[in-house]
């Protein structure tokens, strides 16, 4: 009996592997979907945290998802490309018509409207001033607006016009570096004026005469309005009414619901060049774990994770060629600071000398770098990353910055010898807890300069944030920065007593062209000053800088015109030029 | 009773009061509000600390932040005056609308994968307990554990791999190899014949059936292109009432009373006449139609149950509701089906989704939103029933073995009454009163979401709201979840109390 069984199932299992052999059910004939050189109506693009806020210019609502979504709906007269400052003449055109005192002469492109038809003109500018400057401040210089900083536009002074204006001149009290990039952020005066309980009507007039005639009572509730009115409700469940929310750019806001948000072409965009081709754009949240499954399933067409290590891009890579992937470097930076106040283990410039000549900064690109970004290198200079093109000439006219290339052991020893130190130099090196590349790096640090005569501990904190600040809390700190492109910027990080300048660095020299770097308005002159600042730096061992963080970027292949843009501006800055193929 | 209730509530008043200050007194040292800023320079900076610092109070000291929280939930709690908003978070907006929208994601996640895994659950227990020591108890057992040991973060990622990517990459092109065909009808067959059990030869019966019925189905399923159009239609829809009705009959009642078995059928009679009437009310209709339609279901299966039921007519209006219902969710499974094309070319060919809770821009009628809504909920539910899947098939199976050898049914069996009864009537009653409790907290659970998988599938839930908040050492949302999850704690726990008096005669409450 169980002998014939089994060979009746031996021969049933045989019969059905023959079967198979020749072939399968079901399947269209017809299933491969040639290329109809059609466009899909919508693009979807993930981001990581969902955008807050209409108005990203205050202080709470200054979040780069924001941005990604201003790139579309406002316009400025000009954004941060790839390729760094762009003008964009179809908001309007400027030039700088003195330098002593800096005047700029503004004119915007009489065909500009808002999405509701209402025309871009003074009111705007006049209440993004008012914003900003700092200068509208009920009783002891409490500013009524909360914006996101008022640096540069504190020192312009209130421009003069009439309401309706298209053209309008800003004068400073003293020049400012970054005059190009500063003026931006126009949010709809006549929304802001009707919802403060002015009247909107006569081109803003109420409101320009409020602004003009300092009538902090009548701001009030418009400032109010500035600061927290735009703001989308928690995790975006739904957007506020349209009617308060209308685009300068080439798309509007037109829904959300659960952290998606869509945009719809702006059909009152004046421009050409910047028309959006794709009929919707669509912001969806996605976890950064999350996007690379997302983009293979189709769920969302372009992402940008915010921070991509190897595996991130191994596993995009494993999906082929319906994923084109673009990789660069981004405007952030990795950085060792040195607490170097008095007493300080890196007070005697030797030994910080000697902690560069240890550092193992190959090694780390190598770690961590090339393998997301083939063509990343180890960084030399703090105010220009290799994206940008004044680099190479900034890195030749410091020559400085370009000593420490090669791990030097036996250098590393001489200078702590030189500097009187028999005993190995005890460091306590700072990093965030929460991250595993900090963690890696300082253990490859350890491995090299204990060779050179430290003595390396880690000091893992949860709260290294808040400790930068405390002196005496680290020896050095491990961590990076989100460099900006702007000239200005970096000041309070390198200055005597700066904000930034955690490790108590002085040089009289560095502060002092600081001083003439952040007035000055000459492009080529700052680059000169910033060459010398690059040098002075280095030769008096500020920190020790690493390596550009790497980016990436991915999106379906279906999907043309994607640029990755290390800026801050972000991968949505020419989203208008997307199309995508059916 | 009521002195019991009035009794608990006060103590449970103070016990949420003295678990919220320990829990706001832990948020605010859990770290750092300013981490995020870390590596920001600039300007802005400053800006930003300064608004975050007074958005959180962080300028006064610990215990007047505390106080000044009590104030925010006294405004809930007393009326009058000031709007009740729970606080604000870090960047100065409300907590309470936050809170409302994260609890209706998560009642839509977590409810749907809570209650099939408490069927699915309940059903495979009493299964195994049946089958105590048989190939297929010790084969749950394997897998209930494995499923049970998984990280939720591992099992999303698969279950995004095979059920979504690679399923909708199947589903554009629907074929499978005559291999293939013949191998899930050998895993149909194994399964059923583990299952149905019995001697060598009732197995092999069972195994052969089962594997050539799957097979053959498969079979026909592809070659009539039902993946890609698929529906029940007018004749699926005959013959699933039918075999629903017969089904239910054999489980509930068995066939020994006619009565009932023709009820049943008698109503899946009527239930197809009321499915071809009512075809076009169906073909767009809103929420309030079909719970019109699932109101008359009952009513006219319970008329129909009395009419045929004559002297059983008690046990017949139940079986017939059953049956008019389960035609019910026959007949929108058939209409869900029939929207899936188009859902399928608006969604560019790949149905199931891996991310989010719906599908933005969606222009179709209600089959089709529904559809989109319940392929949003597919992978979550499957991870979250997965995964609770094992709890409820260990103790439904413990507390029916328990209950299997009590004396009374001992008693019942040495009566003369038919297995079934013994098991459905005496036994099965008696072993869900430990389930009971574990619902309870189960549904108390309920509201404070699936915080790993509400944050890999991109819901806005409960527990996303919690991590974040965490994340960001913001008091505020924290302690509004930490408000209802702590309040339908205890609340679920004082009905467990209660329901057990009920349940069990020999527990009172005083």
């Amino acid at each position: 009996m169980r002998n014939k069984r089994t060979a009746a199932l031996a021969a049933l299992s045989v019969g059905t592997l023959m079967l198979s052999a020749c072939g399968s059910a079901g399947g269209t004939a017809d299933n491969e979907s040639e290329a109809t050189g059609e466009i899909a109506p919508s693009i979807t693009l993930a981001i990581s945290q969902t955008p807050d806020s209409y108005n990203g210019n205050t202080a709470n609502a200054n979040s780069v998802y924001n941005t990604y979504v201003d790139n579309l709906i406002h316009s400025g007269f000009g954004a941060f490309s790839p390729e760094g400052w762009e003008r964009n003449e179809e908001f309007g055109s400027y030039e700088k018509t003195s330098d002593d005192p800096l005047t700029v002469k503004y004119t915007i492109n009489e065909d500009a409207v808002w999405s509701d038809g209402t025309a871009i003109d003074f009111d705007d500018v006049l209440l993004t001033w008012a914003a900003f400057s700092g200068q509208v401040t009920a009783g002891e210089d409490e500013n009524i607006f909360q914006p996101s900083s008022t640096n540069g536009w504190s020192q312009i002074e209130m421009p003069v016009g009439d309401p309706g204006a298209k053209e309008f001149e800003l004068v400073y009290t003293e020049p400012y570096a970054d005059w190009e990039a500063l003026v931006g952020g126009f949010m709809p005066a006549h929304v802001a004026a009707e919802q403060g309980g002015l009247s909107p009507d006569g081109e803003g007039a109420e409101l320009v005469e409020a602004i003009q005639s300092e009538d902090v009572d009548a701001l009030t509730p418009v400032a109010e309005f500035w600061n927290t009115g735009w703001n989308y409700e928690t995790d975006l469940p739904s957007l506020p009414d349209t009617a308060i929310i209308p685009s300068s750019g080439p798309y509007k806001l037109d829904n959300a619901s659960n952290g998606t948000l869509t945009l719809t072409k702006n059909e009152q965009y004046w421009g050409e060049e910047r028309a959006g081709k794709t009929e919707t754009i669509v912001y969806k949240t996605v976890e950064d774990t999350e996007v690379v499954q997302a983009l293979q399933n189709g769920d969302v067409d372009v992402v940008d994770p915010s921070s991509p290590t190897v595996d991130t891009k191994a596993s995009l890579e494993q999906i082929g060629d319906d994923v084109t992937i673009e990789t660069g470097t981004t405007m952030t930076f990795s950085h060792v600071d040195l607490d170097q106040r008095e007493g300080a283990v890196f007070e005697d410039i030797k030994v910080r000398q000697a902690f560069a000549k240890c550092m193992p900064r190959a090694e780390m690109v190598d770690k961590f770098v090339t393998p997301i970004e083939p063509d990343g290198q180890v960084l030399n200079l703090r105010e220009y990353q290799p994206s940008q093109e004044e680099y190479q000439t900034v890195l030749d006219g410091a020559p400085s910055a370009s000593m420490n290339d090669e791990v030097d052991i036996e250098g590393a020893k001489a200078l702590l010898e030189e500097a009187g130190k028999t005993e190995p130099v005890a460091v306590r090196l700072m990093h965030a807890s929460t991250s595993q590349l900090r963690a890696d790096q300082v253990a490859l640090i350890k491995n090299s300069c204990d060779q050179a005569g430290f003595e390396i501990t880690a000091l893992s904190d949860p709260e290294w944030s808040a400790k930068l600040s405390e002196p005496g809390a680290w020896d050095a700190v491990i961590f990076g920065w989100a460099g900006s492109g702007l000239v200005a910027s970096g000041e309070s990080i390198y200055v005597t007593g700066g904000e930034q300048n955690f490790g108590g660095y002085s040089d009289e020299e560095v502060d002092s062209l600081w001083k003439q770097i952040v007035t000055n308005t000459d492009p080529e002159k700052v680059v000169e000053l910033k060459t010398q600042l690059e040098e002075r730096l280095a030769a008096t061992v500020y920190n020790q800088v690493l390596y550009a963080n790497p980016g990436l970027i991915a999106h379906s292949s279906k999907v043309e015109g994607v640029v990755i843009n290390p800026t801050q501006t972000g991968i949505s800055w020419n989203a208008y030029e997307w199309t995508k193929q059916l | 009773m009521f002195y019991f209730i009035a009794k608990r509530t006060v103590i449970s008043f103070f016990i949420m009061f003295a678990a919220t200050t320990l829990m706001y007194f832990l948020t605010i040292s859990s770290g750092d509000p300013f981490e995020d800023l870390g590596e920001t320079s600039g300007p802005e900076k400053a800006a930003i600390v300064a608004a975050r610092t007074a958005a959180l109070n962080l300028d006064q000291p610990p215990l007047m932040r505390y106080l000044l929280w009590l104030q925010e939930v006294g405004y809930c709690i007393v009326p009058g005056g000031v709007q009740c908003t729970l606080g604000t978070d870090r960047v100065g907006n409300a907590v309470l609308p936050q809170l409302e929208n994260a609890i209706g994601s998560t009642f839509r996640l977590v409810i749907v994968a809570t209650v099939v895994a408490l069927f699915l659950g309940v059903l495979v227990g009493i299964v195994t307990a049946l089958r105590q020591y048989s190939t297929f108890d010790y084969s749950v057992t394997f897998i209930a554990f494995v499923l049970f040991s998984l990280p939720l973060f591992w099992l999303s990622t698969l279950l995004k791999q095979y059920v979504a990517i690679d399923l909708n990459t199947w589903l554009a092109n629907p074929q499978l190899s005559y291999l293939a065909i013949a191998g899930f009808g050998l895993v149909a067959g194994l399964i059923w014949s583990v299952v149905i059990g019995g001697d060598r030869r009732r197995r092999l019966t069972v195994f052969g059936t089962a594997a050539i019925a799957t097979s053959v189905t498969l079979f026909v399923l592809l070659v009539t292109d039902w993946f890609i159009n698929p529906a029940l239609g007018p004749i699926g829809i005959l013959v699933a009432s039918a075999a629903v009705a017969l089904g239910w009959v054999a489980l509930l009642a068995g066939f020994r009373r006619r009565r009932i078995t023709y009820a049943a059928l008698a109503t899946a009679a009527a239930g197809y006449v009321g499915y071809l009437a009512t075809a076009p009310l169906m073909t767009d209709p809103n929420w309030l139609i079909v719970l019109a339609l699932l109101v008359t279901t009952i009513l006219v299966s319970l008329a129909v149950g009395t009419i045929v039921g004559g002297p059983y007519a008690g046990q017949a209006r139940r079986i017939s509701v059953v049956v008019g219902v389960s035609i019910g969710l026959l007949v929108v499974a058939d209409r869900m089906l029939q929207a899936y094309p188009t859902l399928s070319a608006k969604a560019g060919g790949r149905p199931i989704p891996t991310t989010g809770s719906e599908s933005v821009n969606l222009a179709g009628n209600f089959w089709v939103i529904n559809l989109d809504y319940a392929l949003h909920l597919l992978l979550p539910t499957m991870a979250l029933t997965l995964i609770s899947f094992a709890t409820y098939t260990r103790y439904t199976r413990a507390s029916q073995l328990d209950v299997m050898n009590q004396d009374y049914i001992r008693t019942a069996r040495a009566k003369g009454l038919s297995e079934r009864t013994v098991l459905v009537k005496h036994a099965f009653r008696n072993a869900m009163i430990p389930i009971t409790t574990l619902m309870a907290f189960d549904f108390a659970g309920v509201l404070g979401g699936a915080v790993i998988t509400e944050t890999v599938f991109g819901w806005n839930g409960m527990g996303k709201m919690f991590v974040d908040a965490i994340g960001n050492v913001d008091p505020a949302p924290v302690m509004a979840f930490f408000i209802v999850v702590g309040s339908a704690a205890v609340l679920f726990n004082m009905l467990a109390d209660i329901a057990y008096a009920f349940l069990d005669p020999r527990i009172t409450l005083s």
